[in-house]
């Protein structure tokens, strides 16, 4: 089991929301109308890394999570153009051994490439699961 | 200075400096223990009690800072003789009737004497930098059974002393900066001034010419080496990098040795850890080719002079129809409003950025937790996440507001459309369908008014255009900290 976590999100009023949250609870996806251009993205944490991935939440899953995990299994790194700003997310395949790092390149995990690519899956099938419910019903939330 | 006035003065200062220490240490330790009071739930007096005690600690490591550049500025003969130049130059100029040019030279001294000062101060830093030693083992490996001996001293004040030089390095860099930028505005004024009163008399004339041949140089050579200097502060690379990681690894070592030999220094290592959490993104930062650099003072009172924090009020996206037959598109009103356009841009909103406060805390609460993150309290998460984006801030010019913004952005989805449709691509839809992505990113000039150039991000979302982000080109793009300092200039 890998020691680090990566949570979708998307940005709301004061604090970040887990996806977990919105597919749990109607009234507060019907905020979210457009969820995958909702703002938001990942955030990748261990025991001393706190790294977000942070943009339009549908172009990071697209891009860096499922585009991440498939370049991690072929052995690959791969970078990240954000949207709405003039930055980028990387991820480097060093001996083995994949990096992520944030568009400050402050924050760095480094982690077995398979490690790395499960955990994305795993997010990016979070996501999936919510833009898979049916719109919310206009008025609801 | 005589060499007793200068032994003096270095006396002095050097009892100063054992005092101004103490405090730093004290001070850090008080604005530690009222982070560990932020709990839930949500408690805005708890946060603000904590963020003012970060900064008086601050302001503390900000003092010894002041005092390693007073320790230079009147002992260090390099710079006194720039010093002593620099007062001359300027008493000059100061005579009734001194010339443009006597000015222009005052200022030119002004800036070489703060620019001796940075180049010492980065001196300064790196040796403090390197000064830190690593620690005994690689503490983010598993917990070693036989880890080394506590040190003796335990290098937490080496910490603190490099934390301090840091702050010198930025203070100092940030003035030679003001000072380069200062020449070129007095060229400006009397380039302005000369211009106004066309045609010049020959002696006029040649005045003029001697003030503005010193432009190019003010801009290509003082001003570019203050920005280079202030570009060695990235703490991604270099001497700051250096000491970011080795004050996270004592961080995280101190605190899986103190499970097996309790030591109080575990405490300051998360102090120390703590401001420079914060101070990691004050600094330079380079990301994707684009650089981001702090401002200066005057900018920062100029920009926090237009800042409302008053929130967007309407619905989050509005419509509208393109003229000739380019089709509805969407204007994403929630985001741009409330993170590019002044007037709407609310601290704590989903778009901008956090609440100053909050901000403070959270950045300090990282550093704490370094090596036990997930030992945070739901309060303490939510405002280390928040303080955990630090995206630049690119604000639309002055004039742009909540009144007029929706036209400009139907301006220029429109001049988009009109640049880029073709006889099969007769829709803005079509056109970003034959589009890699089905998006499109650019900069381009609108009419308005005002008249400005505005960089923009669009994409088809639910088959209609949609612009997602529209943002100043080439004008004031801050950086978190930045804007954090605006935010608490304005009072928010």
């Amino acid at each position: 089991m890998p020691d680090f976590t990566v949570t979708p999100y998307v940005r709301g009023p004061g604090r970040l929301i887990p996806l977990s949250e919105l597919l749990a609870d109607a009234s507060l996806r019907a905020r979210y109308p457009d969820i995958e251009d909702a703002h938001g993205g990942i955030e990748i944490l261990d025991d001393s890394t706190m790294l977000f991935v942070d943009d339009l939440l549908g172009i990071v899953a697209r891009e860096f999570l499922e585009g991440g995990a498939a370049a991690l299994r072929k052995g690959e790194g791969t970078a990240f153009r954000h949207r709405l700003s003039d930055e980028q997310s990387t991820i480097t395949v060093t001996d083995g051994m994949a990096t992520v790092y944030d568009a400050d390149r402050l924050e760095k995990l480094t982690c077995p490439p398979e490690d790395l690519a499960r955990a994305f899956d795993a997010a990016l099938a979070v996501y999936q699961s919510l833009i898979a419910l049916p719109p919310p019903a206009a008025g609801a939330g | 200075m005589t060499e007793a006035a200068t032994k003096l003065a270095k006396h002095l200062a050097t009892a100063a400096q054992a005092t101004l220490k103490a405090q730093q240490l004290t001070k850090a330790n008080a604005a530690r223990a009222s982070v560990l009071l932020v709990v839930p739930p949500q408690d805005d007096v708890k946060t603000k009690k904590a963020a003012d005690d970060i900064l008086l600690a601050r302001d503390a490591i900000n003092s010894v800072a002041q005092g390693l550049m007073n320790d230079l500025i009147l002992t260090d003969p390099a710079v006194t003789t720039l010093r002593d130049a620099a007062t001359k130059a300027a008493a000059e100029a100061a005579v009734p009737g001194g010339s443009r040019m006597a000015k222009i030279k005052a200022l030119q001294a002004r800036c070489a004497a703060d620019r001796k000062i940075a180049e010492k101060t980065g001196t300064a830093f790196d040796t403090a930098s390197d000064a830190v030693p690593d620690t005994p083992e690689d503490p983010v490996a598993t917990l070693a059974a036989a880890l080394s001996p506590w040190p003796a001293p335990t290098p937490d004040a080496l910490i603190r002393a490099a934390i301090a030089a840091s702050e010198a390095k930025m203070t100092s860099g940030a003035k030679w900066r003001e000072s380069a930028e200062a020449i070129l505005k007095a060229i400006d004024v009397y380039d302005a001034e000369f211009k106004a009163r066309m045609p010049l008399s020959p002696a006029e004339t040649t005045e003029h010419t001697d003030i503005t041949d010193l432009r190019t140089n003010a801009r290509n050579v003082e001003l570019a080496a203050a920005l280079a200097f202030q570009q060695t502060h990235d703490a991604s690379t270099g001497k700051f990098l250096q000491l970011m990681d080795r004050s996270k690894r004592w961080t995280i070592w101190s605190r899986k040795k103190n499970t097996v030999t309790a030591n109080a220094a575990v405490d300051q290592f998360k102090d120390a850890n703590g401001f420079l959490n914060a101070m990691s993104i004050e600094g330079y930062k380079n990301s994707l080719g684009s650089d981001f650099t702090p401002i200066g003072r005057d900018e920062l009172a100029k920009i926090a002079a237009t800042m409302q924090n008053q929130g967007y009020p309407g619905p989050a996206t509005k419509s509208a129809n393109l003229g000739g037959g380019g089709g509805p598109v969407d204007i994403d009103m929630e985001h741009i409003c409330g993170r590019h356009v002044r007037e709407g841009y609310e601290f704590g909103d989903a778009d901008s950025g956090p609440k100053p406060d909050e901000q403070i805390v959270g950045r300090m609460v990282k550093g704490m937790f370094e090596g036990n993150l997930p030992g945070r309290n739901s309060e303490q998460v939510r405002l280390s996440q928040n303080a955990g984006s630090t995206k630049p801030n690119s604000l639309l010019p002055e004039d742009v507001n909540l009144g007029n913004f929706e036209m400009i952005a139907v301006e220029l989805m429109q001049k988009v459309f009109n640049a880029e449709k073709t006889v099969v691509n007769d829709t803005l839809t079509k056109v970003l369908q034959a589009l890699p992505g089905q998006e499109k990113a650019d900069a381009i000039d609108v009419t308005g008014p005002p008249a400005c150039r505005i960089k923009y991000y669009m994409k088809l979302s639910g088959g209609t255009p949609k612009l997602i982000m529209a943002c100043t080109d080439g004008g004031d793009q801050i950086m978190m900290p930045d804007m954090i300092g605006a935010g608490k200039a304005a009072g928010i």
